[in-house]
């Protein structure tokens, strides 16, 4: 280990905020042997797909070639963007993510450019020579499950719809009274979805990386699991009533997939809702959930900005298609919760909003 | 870190007789209410805030004269909202307007965020009151209905607003009362209501909806009709394998006048004991 002193012209990561950045004290050289959550000091090689980072005090920073930069190992899922693994090669690694995440990109999608890439100097340590992880300053871990109903948002893809569908229904359970919990359960370190869960009025707002973890890909789904529950049980201590939370990606997704083949995890469930962007997806997640033993509160997403993939979907289906609005409404996000609670005696009823 | 807590903080102005306003807004309808907050905290632990909705006479004062000085000695506080005849000419019925939300608004800005309040409503107010309550029964402690002209019946078969059945017509996707009303019937079923109305206020006047289905079903007068509310709620509960918490009292020598049943029959007195 080499002595180190913090520079405050690093520019230090949203998925590393939870290290405190007065705790290094040494620079260990060894980024070959990083692991994912393992701090990364590195120097901007090339600015090419992220040209920005979200900064821990939560805003975006223009990125620039020499730009010394703090952040996680960590692999990424985004079909839409990259692939990336938990691997820092000495010669230079990629920039999977400008929330934080420096790894090996495996693919990207053909809309993407190359990734920003980074000349990893050395991993971050604390005064006793231990590489600083985000796992070591994550919420405390609780065996037992929380009490408090929870709402999960899951879709078929990126960009169905599952953060605007979150964030509706946190404002419309907000408006109508609940103390809402905004969550994000799996996915990748971003500001901008823990953001919008805040300004649409959520009591309590956190994500994967408050339980350590600086991406969910790749993670053991009991180490998912046990992240999910303290986000949960940390809600709860904050006096939360509700909790609304995003699983990210499609239930295609390999940890989403297990989420939602987890008896345990379903169990968890007060109920979900499904995002997606037309009637054929529809169909296609609420068959895939039925597998599971699940059926969708509503069906929400780009689908709900249709009126007549809407009637499509709620023909194909029998679930009641919400938009935006409707969820925002204080009435239908509180039918939805009740519904949720199993309080429904009634066949199901149409939940449909403007 | 971006965990964090919001803080509430009741948004007010200054006004007469230590009331302070307050000013909701629902789709750009503008909601203005008094609102007492307590000095000190309740004389008891449970003491909820109270909420008292004016009929169609829009009375507000009346409403805020009968319970504000008690609920001022009690600790309580007290919010009286005045739906204004040219903003809100049918506030008592949530479809095509919204008033339950310019209430939730001015529920939020008063500090009541997260807590039950007691409802209270007369004639008109009463309407709005326990059509809120259905569709917002995690926000009500006690639902005090004073003397409605007629109820929205805990009975599907019957097409709203006179049930909660949707109708054949109704056009998708519209905000729909009835179905959200019917996701909830069972937390609403299990409030405690209590019914008033004057034992003189059997008079069939101009205020009074009249219509040949809704005088078979509910009765002919407001004293009729709410003897049928108490027995289709009864029922609707015990349908439901709930036991029903509502009781009725019929105001001695008291018409349809708000003032007059809070005077001459302790109206307000009796809210404010919660029944």
């Amino acid at each position: 280990m080499t002595a180190f002193t913090p520079s405050t012209q690093m520019k230090w990561a949203f998925s590393a905020r939870r290290i405190p950045r007065d705790l290094v004290a040494g620079l260990d050289p060894d980024v070959a042997a990083a692991r994912a959550g393992h701090l990364i000091l590195g120097r901007v090689l090339s600015v090419g797909q992220h040209g920005r980072i979200q900064l821990a005090e939560g805003r975006p920073a223009t990125l620039y070639p020499g730009d010394l930069i703090v952040m996680p190992c960590g692999a990424r899922y985004a079909p839409d963007q990259f692939e990336g693994l938990a691997e820092i090669d000495p010669d230079g690694c990629d920039m999977l993510a400008g929330g934080g995440c420096l790894g090996r990109m495996v693919w990207r999608h053909d809309k993407m450019k190359t990734p920003t890439r980074v000349q990893p100097v050395g991993r971050l340590t604390d005064a006793t020579g231990r590489v600083l992880s985000t796992g070591d300053f994550a919420l405390p871990q609780v065996g037992q499950a929380a009490g408090i109903p929870l709402i999960v948002v899951v879709g078929t893809s990126m960009n169905s719809g599952k953060t605007t569908a979150t964030v509706a229904l946190t404002h419309g359970l907000t408006r109508a009274g609940w103390a809402v919990a905004a969550l994000k359960g799996t996915g990748t370190g971003s500001f901008g979805d823990v953001n919008d869960y805040a300004d649409a009025g959520a009591a309590f707002v956190g994500d994967f990386t408050d339980a350590g973890m600086v991406t969910t890909y790749l993670e053991p789904l009991d180490r998912v699991k046990a992240g999910i529950r303290a986000l949960l049980a940390a809600a709860e201590r904050h006096g939360a009533t509700v909790a609304v939370m995003e699983i990210a990606d499609g239930i295609f997704q390999k940890e989403t997939a297990a989420l939602l083949a987890d008896a345990d995890f379903v169990a968890g469930m007060s109920g979900c809702v499904f995002a997606c962007g037309d009637a054929v997806a529809a169909a296609g997640g609420v068959t895939v959930l039925a597998a599971q033993g699940m059926r969708p509160l509503c069906l929400t997403g780009l689908l709900s900005c249709s009126p007549m993939a809407s009637t499509e979907a709620e023909a194909m289906t029998g679930v009641a298609v919400v938009t935006r609005a409707g969820l925002m409404d204080p009435a239908v996000a509180s039918g939805l919760l009740a519904k949720a609670q199993g309080l429904v005696t009634a066949p199901e009823a149409a939940v449909a909003a403007a | 870190m971006v965990m964090f807590a919001q803080i509430d903080v009741p948004v007010l102005g200054e006004g007469e007789h230590g009331a302070r306003r307050l000013l909701a807004l629902a789709a750009g309808r503008r909601l203005p209410s008094r609102l007492l907050l307590p000095a000190r905290a309740g004389l008891t632990p449970e003491a909820q805030p109270l909420v008292a909705l004016h009929g169609i006479s829009r009375n507000a004062r009346a409403l805020w004269l009968a319970f504000a000085p008690q609920a001022a000695v009690e600790g309580r506080s007290l919010l009286v909202p005045r739906f204004a005849k040219g903003v809100w000419p049918r506030f008592q019925q949530i479809g095509a307007a919204r008033p339950d939300l310019a209430l939730l608004d001015l529920f939020q800005q008063a500090g009541f965020r997260g807590r039950r309040v007691d409802l209270f409503g007369f004639s008109g107010g009463a309407q709005l009151a326990h059509r809120f309550a259905m569709l917002y029964p995690h926000r009500v402690a006690t639902l005090h209905l004073a003397a409605p002209g007629w109820y929205t019946l805990p009975d599907e078969g019957m097409v709203w607003p006179q049930g909660l059945g949707t109708g054949p017509t109704r056009r998708l996707r519209l905000f729909d009362a009835a179905a959200l009303s019917r996701l909830q019937l069972r937390q609403y079923l299990s409030l405690r209501v209590r019914l008033w109305v004057g034992a003189q206020d059997t008079t069939r006047d101009d205020s009074l909806r009249q219509t040949a289905a809704l005088d078979v079903r509910q009765g002919r007068t407001r004293l009729e009709r709410a003897f049928r509310y108490a027995e289709a709620f009864e029922r609707a509960a015990r349908s439901m394998a709930i036991v029903p918490d509502i009781a009725l009292t019929v105001l001695p020598d008291c018409g349809h006048d708000f003032t007059q049943c809070d005077r001459v029959g302790g109206l307000g007195a009796r809210v404010l004991r919660n029944g």
